[in-house]
């Protein structure tokens, strides 16, 4: 195997490699060098003792993998380094139980794509014996500090909890729908999230008139800020779905839920940045079957891994929860992914895309008193979109949601969103289904939920329609005036201010000028700037008006003064060129040959003929100056006075330019050709050229 | 879960003049050149990326897949996993399955794979769907036909202009994506969301007159490397680089 230099390597419960370098991350759940703990809560004593060697090694090599996630930190958001930095190489060696069976190439074939799938990295595993005794090592309390003795025996179901709306839906489908038993499983992720998560357990039960529910919660504790890099954790729901189908598997089931709303799940890019898993995958349909496999081939027994939400929007998650009776516990769910900044008073921020999704779809049902928009710090409607990443989103959201509903078929969506057809083999290999019956499906309900929101935000809007026309009632940057208001608070221009882009026709967005006594120069749509006049940015004008001609110094000199005469006949001096001017022309000579090849190789046959048409116009120059080898013969000296004159003049007026705009003046130096003969070589772009009017005349 | 990472154009003078002029009143055009510029040599990377390579090399691929004997057996061939002769979501969805398979086994996951990736499939469903649209629906052998069509000089020169489009537009807005949305609202550059859509529509045409340009040579290319049965990765390789060159000029035309 190779090593990449990037490679980050993590020794896990005490393993080592020969190549591992000296700074490999090393990641141990028992022994001396422990850093983690894996806390399991709530597990009948009984059943921990059933737990087998290989359910375990999973158990530490999903915490191994969540550790190595947040430990190796996936650079800034800003970057615009097409996602180096996001990305990572990451090379585990892990000491396990049973080592035949974590190297099986099928293991690591389904390890290596499902987590690569799951958090975007490259993965590679090693699996080396483990030291003696090290699959004793996971932590067990009881709840309260009581193992939890009751209830197991009558289990039908075993899902994740996380306390949020939607798997709080899923117990509720399950206990009062589809009377069943279940066991929930949650990671406990924070002290103020398990104490939701237990607080919801405990209504649950009162709710559907039971003693208790069984209520697993996991943590893995990291000792170190060293395993804190990095928040963003794509991979943790690896590590939930092991300690679930452990406790399935302990108690004989064969199947483990995740409950989560569909568009959530596939969750589609909504923004073209959200490359790869910047849209976390975590119950990816594709994540899911991988997870499916992992777990079969570790326990040796099928394990069905499967979200009964995956084809329900958020809001019909709702009305699963509303069929049950159970929207009066809607306000104690928590659905915000800013746990971090939640406090008792805000249990949800309202800008991240799990409130803003969750506040649409309590709006789509009316059920805004049972979830009152008191507890989100920032209101949809009402408040205010200052911060750029927030208003990045809401608006992202919402026209995604648009474009979901503009749609009329599978096809179409599939022709619009092409990331969606990574999930439908998934789909199609758990369920048996065809292909156009799961993309109908996933279209269907992406079409849904963009009439939802799109419902949601035509009713709020007529029914603020007042406030939207009083100046005053709502803040600027509330959603309502930032969709639809028309410049409400737009402040005139002072009077007399004369500003420069105003002069300029709107459609011109490369402007060279006079202008008066000055210069006006606009480049790319910019904002329009003066130049004080000088005789560089003449010759620049004038090359501009005669794009991909060659001038002479020569003439250059005459226009500028006003002489439409040539005072110097070319026919009057030796027109040599000098070494430099040659080697540039060689130089270009040879850049088209090799255009030429590529162009012939492409059969791009307009390219071709222009690279023959400049080819051979060259090879006649150089022919005729000195022979495409030879030496440049001696120049005449008014022809060194032109060129220097009128190239040194061009080049101070390029670095005033590059003053005011830097694009501008690299432009003009990447397509202005200096020397004796002078040329715009840009034919393309579409300068103005012509003269402004100024303010006095 | 269902979280989401966003970022902004970072405000160092390599992307300024874009901030500037996406808050401005600049064309889509002159942001799709300032843009281009501001990404030097990100595009040029495309060239030897084995996600974008993949994504094309499969398209190129998939007409004469349909005109052999056995199109399920031709495609498997190529590492598309299909069960029969596919309808048009499944052959999308093997193909897009087939590209990540690829991209996990030379471990070189990349944002530019990704992009084309995904231009590939939507490439695939709207021209081959837009084909076989009928009141009834379209069958599994409408399919196949449809897709053999695509090997003829006129209509691969569709396919290739059409993936080229929706890559550029892909790549220039995974940057400019990050801006637009601040200058929404009250006293910005756009007035309401509506502007910006329009913005972005812009942008996308901008997109789909550049790639004419391909457009015009691809399908003597593709006939050309069928007459002398060399359509291999390297000679597709070539020709992807050829046309993201003479995409970047293009789309750097200020009234392309």
């Amino acid at each position: 195997m190779t090593s990449s230099a990037d490679e980050r390597w993590i020794l896990c419960g005490g393993a080592n490699h020969a190549s591992a370098p000296e700074d490999a991350l090393r990641l141990a759940v028992s022994g001396s060098d422990k850093n983690l703990t894996v806390d399991i809560e709530g597990l009948a004593s009984n059943l921990v003792a059933n737990i087998p060697p290989a359910m375990k090694d999973l158990i530490r090599l999903a915490s191994y993998v969540i550790a190595a996630d947040q430990a190796f930190a996936r650079g800034n958001p800003d970057a615009t380094d097409l996602g180096d930095s996001w990305r990572r190489d990451m090379r585990f060696v892990i000491a396990v139980n049973d080592p035949d069976l974590w190297k099986s190439q099928e293991m690591v074939g389904a390890l290596e794509s499902t987590l690569g799938f799951l958090s975007d990295d490259n993965y590679t595993f090693d699996f080396v014996a483990g030291r003696s005794g090290s699959h004793e090592q996971l932590h067990f309390t009881g709840p309260d500090g009581e193992p939890f003795v009751g209830g197991w025996n009558n289990v039908d179901v075993v899902q994740l909890f996380s306390g949020g709306m939607d798997s709080f839906g899923g117990a509720v489908q399950a206990l009062a729908i589809d009377k069943q038993s279940p066991v929930l499983v949650s990671h406990r992720s924070a002290p103020k999230t398990w104490k939701t998560q237990r607080e919801l357990v405990g209504d649950l039960a009162n709710w559907s008139s039971r003693s208790a529910i069984p209520h697993v919660g996991i943590q893995v504790v990291k000792h170190n800020d060293a395993l804190r890099k990095e928040r963003t954790q794509r991979s943790r729901s690896f590590l939930y779905a092991a300690m679930a189908s452990t406790v399935a598997h302990v108690i004989g089931h064969n199947k483990i839920r995740f409950y989560e709303n569909g568009t959530t799940s596939f969750n589609l890019p909504i923004s073209p940045q959200l490359v790869g898993a910047r849209a976390t995958r975590t119950t990816h349909p594709k994540v899911l079957l991988g997870f499916a496999k992992i777990i079969s081939l570790a326990r040796g027994k099928a394990m069905v891994v499967e979200n009964p939400f995956e084809l329900k929007t958020r809001a019909e998650v709702l009305d699963v929860i509303g069929r049950a009776g159970a929207v009066n516990m809607l306000r104690h769910t928590v659905s915000c992914a800013h746990v971090h900044k939640s406090s008792t008073q805000y249990p949800h921020c309202g800008v991240c895309s799990q409130c803003i999704d969750r506040r649409f779809s309590v709006l789509a049902r009316g059920l805004e008193n049972e979830d009152p928009e008191e507890g989100y710090e920032v209101d949809l409607i009402k408040g205010e979109w200052k911060h750029e990443g927030d208003r990045t989103l809401v608006l992202d959201y919402i026209d995604a949601a648009d474009r979901f509903a503009a749609l009329n078929n599978a096809d179409e969506f599939l022709g619009s969103f092409g990331e969606a057809a990574r999930a439908i083999p998934a789909m199609m290999e758990r369920s048996g289904r065809d292909g156009d019956a799961a993309a109908k499906d996933v279209f269907e309900m992406h079409h849904r939920h963009g009439e939802d929101v799109g419902r949601v935000i035509s009713e709020t809007m007529a029914s603020m329609a007042k406030c939207i026309r009083t100046p005053g009632s709502l803040s600027p940057e509330s959603l309502p005036m930032i969709l639809f208001a028309k410049g409400l608070n737009a402040q005139p221009e002072p009077a007399g201010s004369t500003q420069l882009d105003e002069v300029l026709d709107a459609q011109s967005e490369y402007v060279f000028r006079p202008y008066g006594d000055t210069w006006l120069v606009r480049f790319r749509g910019g904002k329009a700037f003066p130049m004080q006049q000088n005789v560089g940015l003449k010759y620049i004008h004038m090359l501009l008006q005669q794009p991909g001609d060659e001038l002479t110094a020569f003439a250059l000199l005459d226009l500028a003064e006003g002489r439409l005469e040539a005072s110097r006949p070319l026919s009057s001096i030796s027109l040599a060129a000098d070494d430099q001017a040659l080697r540039g022309v060689r130089d270009r000579y040879r850049q088209l040959q090799q255009d030429k090849a590529d162009a012939e190789d492409a059969c791009d046959e307009e390219e071709v003929e222009r690279c023959e048409a400049e080819i051979k116009q060259l090879a006649q120059y150089l022919s005729l100056e000195s022979g495409l080898g030879g030496k440049a013969r001696k120049t005449d000296p008014a022809v060194n006075r032109a060129r220097n004159s009128v190239s040194n003049a061009i080049k101070r007026a390029v670095k005033k330019i590059k003053a005011q705009s830097p694009a501008c003046a690299k432009h003009l130096s990447d397509q202005l050709q200096t020397g004796f003969w002078l040329k715009y070589r840009d034919t393309m772009t579409p300068w103005d050229t012509s003269r402004a009017v100024s303010p006095e005349e | 879960m269902g979280h989401i990472r966003l970022g902004r154009l970072p405000r160092t003078k390599r992307w300024a003049e874009v901030v500037e002029l996406v808050g401005g009143s600049a064309s889509s055009a002159a942001v799709a050149s300032a843009t281009l510029d501001a990404a030097e040599g990100d595009l040029a990377r495309a060239a030897s990326d084995p996600g974008v390579l993949r994504s094309f090399y499969l398209l190129t691929q998939l007409p004469d897949a349909a005109r052999s004997e056995d199109f399920a057996a031709a495609l498997r061939g190529l590492g598309i996993q299909v069960s029969g002769t596919p309808s048009t979501a499944e052959l999308s969805a093997a193909l897009s399955d087939a590209i990540d398979r690829h991209i996990n086994s030379t471990r070189q996951r990349t944002d530019l794979g990704d992009m084309a990736q995904s231009a590939a499939v939507e490439t695939l469903a709207s021209l081959v769907s837009g084909r076989t649209a009928s009141l009834f629906g379209s069958t599994p052998d409408d399919v196949r036909r449809e897709v053999s069509k695509l090997a003829t000089e006129k209509q691969f020169g569709s396919v290739a202009r059409d993936f080229f489009a929706r890559f550029a537009q892909r790549f220039l807005t995974y940057y400019v994506s990050r801006e637009l949305p601040q200058h929404v609202g009250p006293d910005r550059r756009f007035d309401s969301a509506a502007e910006q859509r329009r913005f972005n529509d812009a942008l996308d045409l901008h997109c789909k007159q550049a790639s004419k340009i391909v457009e015009k040579f691809a399908g003597t290319w593709y006939s050309k490397a069928r007459f002398e049965k060399d359509l291999s990765e390297d000679r597709t390789a070539r020709f992807v680089g050829y046309a993201l060159k003479k995409m970047r000029l293009e789309l750097r035309r200020g009234d392309a």
